[in-house]
């Protein structure tokens, strides 16, 4: 039998191997069944990890995006973003009527 | 939050190929270019569509609420200083959580996180019902798997919450924690196998069950 897949079962699970790799632990798994087993409580854990919900103390997302609000405009001032400010003022701001 | 409808474990063995970043969103490209020319209720949307998953993401790293709420607050003030830079081809979604996330990891690190008392409350609170996962696995096995994710380093929820809840690739979560892909590998090989270990007395009865019940 090859040697145990280590690290790389993980990252089998995730298809982050090269299609030599990804075909090494495949030809192990066929033979091994603690590896194949290990895997599937991997899988397993990820699911369960997803089914954890998150919550926040009540109405803190009414509010946050006002307080986001105010943070941006304390430190961008008149900054605008992805603009210089010789570009915020019209072409024609200057040119006489 | 979406989450798959059941333990799923057998599916495991296809490997899955790393996620593409979702499609871009015609409407979300023009509220972004509008945030972009100064439009503050324009990314006032943008943080409407997207404060719960950044939330989620820095919550799961930082384990405080008070903590996660900086985070997230500094991540959007972040994102906005730099939507010049933003390519609006691309999703916004990745791009803020990749950023929520290095200011979670940095946050954590610091002197000043380290003279915080240790959380009290999980990140994620155990529910009942709704579930298919409720009377297979019961609220002793979620309390195990919050204790096991805070027995975890910050280094490893960050890798684990960018792959299992963004699914990002290593590559994109070794550019958003600044670290190498083979980092990203070890860290979140350590932390799912700390986690199954954890969990093993609960999952081994859980797909017993399921092969019992047979499959759908």
């Amino acid at each position: 039998m090859s040697s145990h897949p280590g690290d790389r079962l993980s990252a089998f699970l995730d298809g982050e191997l090269s299609a030599a790799e990804r075909a090494e632990v495949q030809g192990h798994l066929r033979e091994c069944a603690a590896c194949t087993r290990e895997l599937e409580e991997l899988g397993a854990v990820d699911a369960f990890a997803r089914e954890l919900p998150v919550e926040a103390p009540a109405g803190y997302f009414d509010e946050l995006p006002g307080r986001v609000r105010a943070r941006v405009r304390a430190h961008s001032g008149s900054q605008i973003p992805g603009r210089r400010p010789a570009e915020l003022a019209p072409r024609h701001a200057f040119r006489p009527t | 939050m979406d989450v798959p409808s059941r333990l799923d474990a057998g599916r495991a063995l296809e490997a899955r190929p790393p996620a593409g970043p979702a499609a871009p969103d015609a409407a979300e490209a023009d509220l972004l270019a509008r945030a972009r020319d100064g439009n503050l209720f324009a990314f006032d949307e943008i943080v409407k569509r997207y404060q719960r998953r950044v939330y989620a993401t820095a919550v799961r790293i930082v384990r405080r609420h008070d903590v996660a709420d900086d985070v997230v607050q500094e991540a959007f003030l972040r994102a906005h200083q730099a939507l010049g830079r933003f390519d609006l081809a691309r999703p916004f979604g990745p791009w803020i959580c990749r950023i929520a996330a290095n200011l979670a990891v940095n946050h954590v690190r610091s002197p000043q996180a380290r003279e915080e008392a240790l959380p009290e409350a999980h990140a994620e609170t155990p529910v009942r019902g709704g579930s298919p996962l409720v009377g297979v696995l019961e609220t002793e096995a979620r309390t195990e798997l919050a204790r096991a994710l805070e027995g975890l380093s910050a280094d490893q929820r960050a890798v684990f919450v960018l792959r299992v809840f963004e699914e990002l690739s290593y590559k994109e979560i070794a550019e958003a924690l600044e670290i190498s892909i083979g980092t990203v590998m070890s860290r979140l090989s350590r932390a799912r196998e700390r986690l199954r270990v954890a969990l093993t007395p609960y999952l081994g009865a859980a797909m017993a069950r399921r092969v019992e019940g047979g499959e759908r």
